[in-house]
């Protein structure tokens, strides 16, 4: 009799436990399936000005700037009209200010717009005016001409507090700069070669990568930082070339 | 090892991942006909594959880490990815950590016990529950993103 009634405590636990699985199931997938739509609405036209993260100083300019759509999916910057542009449109500096890069924009042969940054050794940080969380910062740059460190930024307050990818002659660095102190995660290399490096990072929660085009150099772990603003530091002397830089805001499940 | 792989496999990864999923679900099953109808051969069955489950899930740990560097991740999929990575940390550690219960267990005769044996098999439970959230994140990762789909 016992071990009959020990038996029947046992199916039902069984079935609980099934009923309690079932019914999670049923609930995660009705919020992904709203997660889903609402991150489909964000990439398909209100990408800029979705989380109430943007600034004053961003919304004033917001019809000023270069952001464009692109595939739905990514927000895509590239580089505005000639001789009238201004870097502080789209950007903001967290560290130099535009004097030490002199920006201008330049025609390829492709008829390509390129922003053309020449470094005079003082480091500069320039940064889009809305602050992200995780993210994913993509971007088409030729280095031949300068020599120094270009780092990707992200989770960035100010001069002592962000997170970057780096790179410099064909070495990446991934790490952060806490309180001013910095903290490498990993370390890799990379063949440069002579053209455009398509330099691509990703932060989504404790997990951040470096890759060249579709090839992770770079891959560390670390607690998740404050949202912050994404941008391009340089620290070096020569000439920047910017075809383009995406940033994709990385849903949470 | 990667002359081992079929054409098709982008790597060891997605051979290995059905190795923890079946023989841990095998095992619960096993492990609640053992408590419903107690046998020694159905007990030392349990815990040979439950043992066997947490050297699979070993295994499909250490080809994931190496898997994940290798693949290509689009944007959207990376908190998947981070997500995936980490529910199969904390499946690996309950694993091994469950399996090395089960057998101390078995040593010291605990599992005579019959409250022992509805606990164990309650966190055998949770541990179905670990590896099918997983499995469900590696799935996404594959049907959803693409990863691994092209070598």
């Amino acid at each position: 009799m016992i071990k009959s009634n020990n038996s029947i405590l046992i199916l039902l636990m069984v079935l609980i436990f099934l009923a309690v699985s079932c019914s999670q199931r049923d609930k995660k997938d009705a919020t992904t399936e709203k997660g889903e739509s609402e991150m489909s609405n964000d990439m398909h036209g209100q990408a800029a000005e979705h989380d109430g993260h943007m600034s004053e100083d961003a919304k004033r300019h917001h019809d000023m700037g270069s952001m464009q759509m692109s595939d739905g999916e990514n927000m895509t910057w590239n580089p505005g009209n000639g001789s009238d542009y201004k870097m502080t449109n789209d950007f903001h500096f967290i560290i130099g200010s535009e004097e030490n890069i002199n920006p201008r924009v330049i025609q390829s042969d492709s008829g390509d717009k390129i922003l053309q940054l020449t470094a005079n050794g003082s480091p500069s940080a320039f940064v889009f005016h809305q602050a992200y969380g995780n993210v994913g910062m993509a971007t088409s740059v030729d280095v031949k001409g300068f020599e120094g460190t270009l780092k990707l930024i992200h989770h960035a307050e100010n001069a002592d507090n962000y997170e970057f990818v780096s790179i410099n002659a064909g070495n990446m660095k991934l790490g952060r700069i806490v309180n001013g102190k910095e903290n490498v995660l990993d370390k890799g290399n990379f063949e440069a070669g002579d053209e455009w490096i398509n330099l691509r990072l990703s932060a989504a929660g404790t997990h951040f990568k470096g890759y060249i085009g579709n090839e992770t150099i770079t891959h560390g772990h670390g607690d998740k930082m404050k949202d912050g603003y994404v941008g391009i530091m340089l620290d070096g002397t020569g000439i920047v070339s910017i075809k383009s830089l995406g940033i994709v805001k990385l849903e949470d499940e | 090892m990667e002359q081992l792989l079929p054409d098709w496999a982008p790597n060891a990864h997605p051979l290995i991942i059905h190795f923890p999923i079946a023989l841990w679900l095998l095992a619960t099953l096993f492990d609640l006909l053992s408590v419903i109808k107690p046998d020694n051969w159905l007990k030392k069955t349990v815990l040979s594959v439950y043992s066997l489950a947490a050297l699979s899930a070993l295994a499909a740990f250490l080809s994931g880490s190496q898997a994940i560097d290798e693949v290509a991740i689009p944007f959207q999929g990376e908190v998947t990815a981070g997500k995936h990575s980490d529910w199969g940390h904390y499946t690996l550690y309950f694993f091994i950590s469950y399996a090395i219960i089960r057998l101390i267990a078995f040593w010291k005769r605990w599992d005579k016990i019959k409250l022992v044996t509805i606990l164990l098999l309650l966190l055998g439970f949770i541990g179905s529950g670990m590896v099918a959230k997983t499995a469900d994140l590696g799935g996404k990762l594959v049907y959803k993103y693409g990863v691994g789909t092209k070598k």
